[in-house]
Order: structure tokens, then C-alpha cells, then sequence
């Protein structure tokens, strides 16, 4: 995306069309990623350590947890169609950064305790909380002199490994069918609209907007 | 055979109405429409889908990232509305400076998809350019639009709470959407300690369908929310959803799709246009279309293209562009930052159904005795709602206390966003290059357009007011958020063919007629010679009809 911007900007300063700008943008790209989603894109491990994270995020409680709502494949889909290479080599290293923790407390990933495997993942995200030093949206309203465009947008910082495994089991598991039926409430016609109390343990009416949040 | 009473060029918002209004006064009009068909319900192909099969849900794969770049940039093009518009592949467009231009080439154009929020002009919109010498003066008031603005209304369907406001003039409303607990409570706040007003969006959205809704087939909205899919219920007003099903009643319309309107054919010797030609989208086929009058409605850039590409040697630079306007002063709203404030309380309160519409800050700067450094002024759009699972993503944590909570409706929050007018600027243009073309062989569109010292001037205000306001009720830890935007986001493009009383400096008179090709009526958003700050599309249907009435009047007085 935030390539993609740069390069625009620099395509626009020349005169060239928006088109020819993404077509620089597409050969740049399709250099180095095929954009095919791999049902094997993960090893039978790195699968596994990806399938239990996500079940650790959202477990099968009273109602099913991200396993059941398929998450795993998912994220695996999704970082090979909707990620770029450093998405994709973050949230890599990320998995070896897992089974690192894991090494050192003696065991692989899978074969540790729920207790250790709690630690672990309590320790990766206090690391991706500390690493992300731009605490969120301190930003003031802009001062007259600025015209900013989005092709100058300051670039963000690659989204660690924790980040993007909680974004796409959040998002892979709330807007499945189950995490929509199950976990809340769905309504797809609701036929009017008005305001209500809350009922004692009212579960959320699930919502979906066709723009991203 | 190609012959009509009328041609229509373009099907959304405004080439809907002059088609249901030309028809219903007796006319045979053909309506050429450059994309595709869209069925009303049975093509509104994602209409009924539920969201976990959209294989990337609410996001967008590489491939679409690179092929829609500025409909992503804008944040659009998710699976469940993506084929409602056009890549920047297929329909290129040159920036000098950086515009966002959206569009939506297939029956009903962007009416499809518009935002539906529906405000009359008031009459210091008329009136500012004339007193303030900027631009050119309309060479209309708000008189003369009035009865049109109830007339379109009436048709339309608008939701709405009537204010008494002069800044925001009421309108035929139909039952509005509910305002929240905290919304109420905030409305109450800024009305006590600031004078201002927060209603609810007028929007055109039926809440309580009357017959004459129900004749085209429409029924009450449902609360879905899911609007820009296209609606199977007609809860809002589209063309697919109102006027091409009252056109298609008289048997007077002839829809064509795949027609790209290359030029309108200007007679030399008989000193008006006699029609237009047209390239096959899919064929590239050549066909000439004959009429008495036509009515320009692709859209304010494909419409100041249309007339650009029509060079004759009575119009050497354009039909109608004796003045040179054409393309010139182009407008879109100016953006103010994000404002955002978290709110404590309200717990029990929560809301059934989902609302398709936001609440309104009319404008209050520059307006009775506020005195600004700055001209015209700004209104917000924004609302209160209970956070969803989304706010996971930035809490701490994991697991079944996680998960469980996440479940439950989440604490109050509220946004709003500025919108303010944008002033006419002749440098603030559209061309045609004179080099590269499209696949139809058309020359691809320059964007040379930038917010000026005015709208830069306002943007700081837009924030720090409704930081002020929101501060104010109590609420808490409230945030102006800068969003950087490009012309064009607001999707408010007008101004390219603007109305006004001299020839020397605009395009069309006060009927819509191009001031020397008096058969030509240009009544979308290419005809606005200022820009208000108000959503502007109501403004374009009350123009159209208004045009209409007056065009058919005048063929009956053969003065056309």
C-alpha cells in the first residue's frame, strides 16, 4: 500500500497515468510473490502452532472457539492474498520467535503445557506492546499549512507477529457463521430500528459494515 | 429509428429523473447509459449475502489493491460492492495533482451507492457568490428551487426531524430514524451551551412508505444497513429503485446500455445539437442517436468530457465553452479531521436494527452574527454507537474472559466529521489530454484541482469546535484526528459546466440551458456554480426536474 502510494506520487509528479503507476507497481510486485493462496503455505508445524494461537485467542467456551470457525485456514489464507512480504516475513518470524520461547522452556510449541503455552503467549505480547512505540492515534488536528495528501502518508511500522495473528483470528472468527450466529447475535433483516435496554447477559447483535472498520 | 423526443445521457441520480420526468410530460426519450445493466433486486448480486462468504471478508486481496488503487484509497471495494465500480485498469485518468475519482458505470450510476443523506440549500447558498463576488452569482434563488425541493421530496422519500432552521431549511419529511440515548443527550448539550443544533441525517431512506412509493414497487427499509449493495427492498432511492421504474410505466423510455456518448453532434446551419454519437462499450460499433433536446447527465466529469469532446467550428473548444468554464472551477466538499470521544454511561442502552444514516451538525460559522476569518462555513456528519468486537484489536489479551467480553455490546463512542464548502476556483480544473486515450479511443481526463487558502483555513476549526462540543457533554478522552484526503474523497465533484446570468463567464443559463445551444441541458453536478456545505444530490434532482418542466414547456412553445 504504502509502496504503492510512493510510487504513485512519484508517477504523478511525471504526469503518467494512475495506471501505468500500478502497472510500475504490479511488476515490482509480482517479482517476489505469487498472490496464490497455498493451502500448504505454512509447514504441518508452523500450521499448528498457527491453529493453537488462534484457539488460545478465542477458545470453545459455552459457545465454539476459532478452531471450529475454521481461523486457522484462514490465516493462512489470508496472509498469502490480502499481505505483502513484510506482513508475510514478520508474521514468520513471529512463528520461530514461538518456538524459540518454547525451546527455552524445554520443549516445542505444541508439547508444552496450557500453563507454559499461556506464558509464552503472554510474553510475546508484552514484547509486541512494548515494540510498538507509537502509542495509538496521538495525533492533533491539522494546522492550516498542512496539505496532506495520502500519497505522502507517513509509512506505519510493519504490524508484529502478535498483531497480526490477533487481527485475523478476531476478524476470521467474528465474521464467520459462527462467530456471527453463535457467539452473537445475527439479524440479518431487523425490519425496524429502535432503541432497547440491554437485557441481563445480552450478547451483542453482530455487525458488518461493507467498509472497513 | 434513432430517433427520440429526448435524449437522456447518463442513468444515475439526475439522468433517472429527467428520464421520469420527460416521459411522464409525454416525451419518447431514449436514455443512454455507457456500463452495463443493473436489474433492480435480481442485480443487486451480494444483496442477500451473508459476510462469511466473502472469502477476505471486509478485505481486499493484492490484486485488487494494485487494479482499484483510488477506490481503495477512498475505502471502498470489498467483495460485497466491488463490482459497482471501476478500476483504475480498465478506466484510467491522469492526476497533475492527486483526485479521487470514483465512479460507477451501469444502470443507475452512483445512485447505487450513494451515502443518501438529502439537504436543501439555503438561501445564503444562493446568495454568498453574488454578495461576496466569488465565482459567478446563480442566476437563481432559493425561490425558485423551493417547489422543486418539495416536488423531488415528495418522490424521493426523505427521513428527517423539521428544525426551523434557516441554515438547513426543512423539507417534506417522512417519520425520522431515531436518535440514541447519548445522541439525545448530546443534542440537548449543544443546543444549551452552544446554540447549535445535532439532528438526525436527512436521508432517503423510506421509514413510511406512502402510496406513491409503494406504486414503483419500493417498500419500507429494513434497517440493514447494507445499502451500497443495492437494496431488494427499495428502502432507498436509487434510479433502479424510483424513477426508471415511473419512466418505464409511460412505455415512452428506451434504456441503452453499453453506450459511451462520444460527442453531442452540434448543426451548424441550424444553430442547435441534433444528437449525439455513440461507441458500443463492448463492440466499439459507431451509432448516431437524433433528438430535440438532450439532457446531460453523465455525471460532472464524464459530462464536461462529453461537451469538451464535442468540438465543432461554431464550438471549436467544446460545445457551450464560448466562456471557457468548461471544466473549470471544479469542487468536492473539504474535509475536516476525525473527531472521536469515548463515553462513559448509558450502559443499559443499547439499540435493535441498524440505522443507515448519521447524525447532522448544520453549519453555524459565518451565519447570523459569527463573524469568521474564513468564508461560508462547515456542517459534521457522525453517531453514537456501542463499540463492536473491533475494539479487540487494540485491548490487551486473550482467551475466554476475552473472547466472553468481546460478545457484549462494548462502551459508547461517537464520531464526527467535517464537511465544508469548497469555493469555485477557474484553476481548480479537468481537461482532456491531448495525447493519451482510453480503450474507446477517448482522451483520458487531467486532474489539476487543490484545496485553496479557504479550505485550508477552515480545517483547523473543524476540529477544534467539535473537540470543544464533545469536551463539553463530558465526554471523554476526545481526539481530532487528521485525515489526510485527496479532492475528489468527498465524492461532491460539481462545478465543471457552472450555472450563471452572463454568457462571457458561464456555461448554462437559469434553466440549465447551454447560453448558446439552448437544446442542451446540463442539470447533474456540472451545472453548480458553488458548493454549499451541504450534501449536494437533492440539489441536482430539484435542478432536474425544475429543467424539465421548463424544457417541455418550451417544446411546446416550439421555441426549441
Amino acid at each position: 500500500m504504502e509502496r504503492r502510494e510512493a510510487l504513485k506520487n512519484i508517477a504523478t509528479l511525471i504526469g503518467v497515468t494512475a495506471a501505468t503507476a500500478l502497472a510500475m507497481e504490479r511488476f515490482n510486485f509480482l517479482a517476489r510473490c505469487t498472490n496464490k493462496s497455498d493451502k500448504n503455505y505454512f509447514s504441518e508445524s508452523e500450521q499448528k502452532i498457527v491453529s493453537e494461537i488462534s484457539g488460545m485467542i478465542i477458545p470453545t467456551t459455552s459457545t465454539p472457539g476459532a478452531i471450529e470457525a475454521g481461523v486457522p485456514a484462514f490465516i493462512e489464507m489470508m496472509l498469502q492474498d490480502c499481505y505483502r512480504k513484510p506482513e508475510q516475513e514478520s508474521f514468520q518470524k513471529g512463528l520461530e520467535d514461538v518456538e524459540a520461547k518454547a525451546n527455552a522452556l524445554g520443549n516445542d510449541f505444541i508439547s508444552l503445557t496450557p500453563e507454559q503455552k499461556r506464558t509464552v503467549l503472554t510474553q510475546i505480547e508484552s514484547e509486541a506492546l512494548a515494540q510498538s512505540s507509537n502509542p495509538p492515534s496521538q495525533v492533533k488536528p491539522p494546522t492550516n499549512d498542512e496539505t496532506k495528501t495520502l500519497t505522502n502518508k507517513p509509512r506505519p511500522p510493519v504490524p508484529s507477529f502478535w498483531q497480526l495473528m490477533k487481527e485475523l483470528t478476531l476478524l476470521g472468527y467474528f465474521t464467520s457463521e459462527i462467530g456471527m450466529t453463535k457467539a452473537m447475535v445475527y439479524v440479518p433483516v431487523p425490519g425496524r430500528i429502535e432503541a432497547i435496554k440491554i437485557k441481563s447477559d445480552q450478547k451483542a447483535y453482530s455487525e458488518y459494515t461493507d467498509r472497513l472498520w | 429509428m434513432n430517433s427520440f423526443d429526448a435524449i437522456v445521457i447518463g442513468s444515475g441520480i439526475t439522468g433517472g429523473w429527467a428520464a421520469k420526468e420527460l416521459t411522464e410530460k409525454g416525451l419518447n426519450v431514449v436514455m443512454l447509459e455507457r456500463g452495463r445493466d443493473i436489474k433492480h433486486v435480481s442485480g443487486y448480486e451480494t444483496a442477500n449475502t451473508p459476510p462469511w462468504q466473502f472469502k477476505h471478508r471486509a478485505k481486499m486481496t493484492l490484486d485488487v489493491q494494485q487494479d482499484y488503487a483510488t477506490l481503495v484509497r477512498m475505502g471502498y471495494g470489498q467483495e460485497s460492492n466491488r463490482h459497482l465500480f471501476e478500476s483504475d485498469k480498465d478506466h484510467p485518468y491522469i492526476e497533475k495533482k492527486p483526485f479521487d475519482w470514483l465512479k460507477g458505470y451501469h444502470t443507475g450510476g452512483k445512485s447505487l451507492m450513494w451515502g443518501r443523506h438529502s439537504y436543501r440549500w439555503n438561501k445564503d447558498d444562493f446568495e454568498a457568490n453574488g454578495r461576496e463576488g466569488i465565482g459567478v452569482d446563480w442566476p437563481i434563488r432559493y425561490e425558485d428551487l423551493a417547489p422543486w425541493y418539495s416536488y423531488v421530496e415528495r418522490f424521493v422519500g426523505i427521513s428527517g426531524m423539521k428544525e426551523g432552521l434557516d441554515v438547513l431549511p426543512d423539507g417534506e419529511f417522512l417519520k425520522p430514524f431515531p436518535m440514541f440515548a447519548p445522541e439525545l443527550y448530546l443534542r440537548a448539550q449543544v443546543k444549551s451551551k452552544f446554540k447549535r443544533t445535532v439532528t438526525i441525517g436527512r436521508s432517503a431512506n423510506l421509514t413510511d412508505p406512502q402510496p406513491w412509493h409503494s406504486e414503483t414497487g419500493r417498500a419500507s427499509c429494513q434497517n440493514r444497513n447494507l445499502c451500497l449493495r443495492g437494496c431488494p427492498f427499495g428502502g432507498y432511492f436509487s434510479t433502479q429503485s424510483a424513477t426508471l421504474p415511473a419512466a418505464m410505466k409511460t412505455k415512452r423510455l428506451t434504456l441503452v446500455n453499453n453506450a459511451i456518448v462520444s460527442e453531442i453532434i452540434f448543426d451548424e446551419k441550424k444553430n442547435r445539437a441534433t444528437g449525439v454519437r455513440v461507441i458500443d462499450a463492448e463492440t466499439n460499433k459507431v451509432t448516431e442517436y437524433y433528438a430535440k433536446i438532450i439532457f446531460v447527465n453523465a455525471g460532472t466529469i464524464p459530462t464536461a468530457s462529453v461537451l469538451l469532446r464535442s468540438k465543432s467550428s461554431r464550438f471549436p473548444n467544446g460545445l457551450g465553452n464560448d466562456s471557457d468554464q468548461v471544466g473549470r472551477n471544479l469542487m468536492d466538499h473539504n474535509g475536516g479531521p476525525l473527531v472521536t470521544a469515548k463515553i462513559d454511561g448509558f450502559e443499559d442502552d443499547y439499540y435493535y436494527g441498524r440505522r443507515p444514516t448519521t447524525l447532522y451538525v448544520p453549519r453555524y460559522r459565518n451565519w447570523g452574527s459569527d463573524k469568521q476569518p474564513y468564508l461560508r462555513g462547515f456542517g459534521y456528519q457522525g453517531a453514537a454507537s456501542r463499540t463492536t468486537w473491533t475494539r479487540g484489536l487494540h485491548e490487551k489479551g486473550f482467551g475466554a474472559e476475552f473472547k466472553d467480553e468481546l460478545t457484549k455490546p462494548g462502551p459508547w463512542s461517537i464520531f464526527f466529521v467535517g464537511i465544508g464548502e469548497m469555493l469555485p476556483n477557474p484553476n481548480n480544473r479537468m481537461y482532456l489530454d491531448s495525447d493519451k486515450k482510453d480503450k474507446w479511443g477517448l482522451p483520458l481526463v487531467v486532474f489539476d484541482v487543490e484545496f485553496g487558502e479557504n479550505e485550508k483555513m477552515m480545517r483547523q476549526p473543524m476540529g477544534d469546535d467539535m473537540v470543544e462540543m464533545l469536551t463539553a457533554a463530558g465526554f471523554k478522552d476526545v481526539r481530532a484526528m487528521s485525515i489526510p484526503m485527496n479532492p475528489g474523497f468527498g465524492i461532491h465533484e460539481m462545478g465543471t459546466a457552472r450555472m450563471g446570468k452572463d454568457p462571457k463567464t458561464s456555461v448554462l443559463n437559469q434553466y440549465n440551458q447551454i447560453h448558446a445551444c439552448k437544446n442542451v441541458f446540463v442539470t447533474d453536478g456540472a451545472a453548480m456554480a458553488s458548493s454549499s456545505c451541504v450534501n449536494p444530490s437533492l440539489t441536482y434532482m430539484a435542478l432536474t426536474a425544475r429543467a424539465a418542466d421548463f424544457a417541455v414547456g418550451e417544446l411546446k412553445k416550439q421555441n426549441l
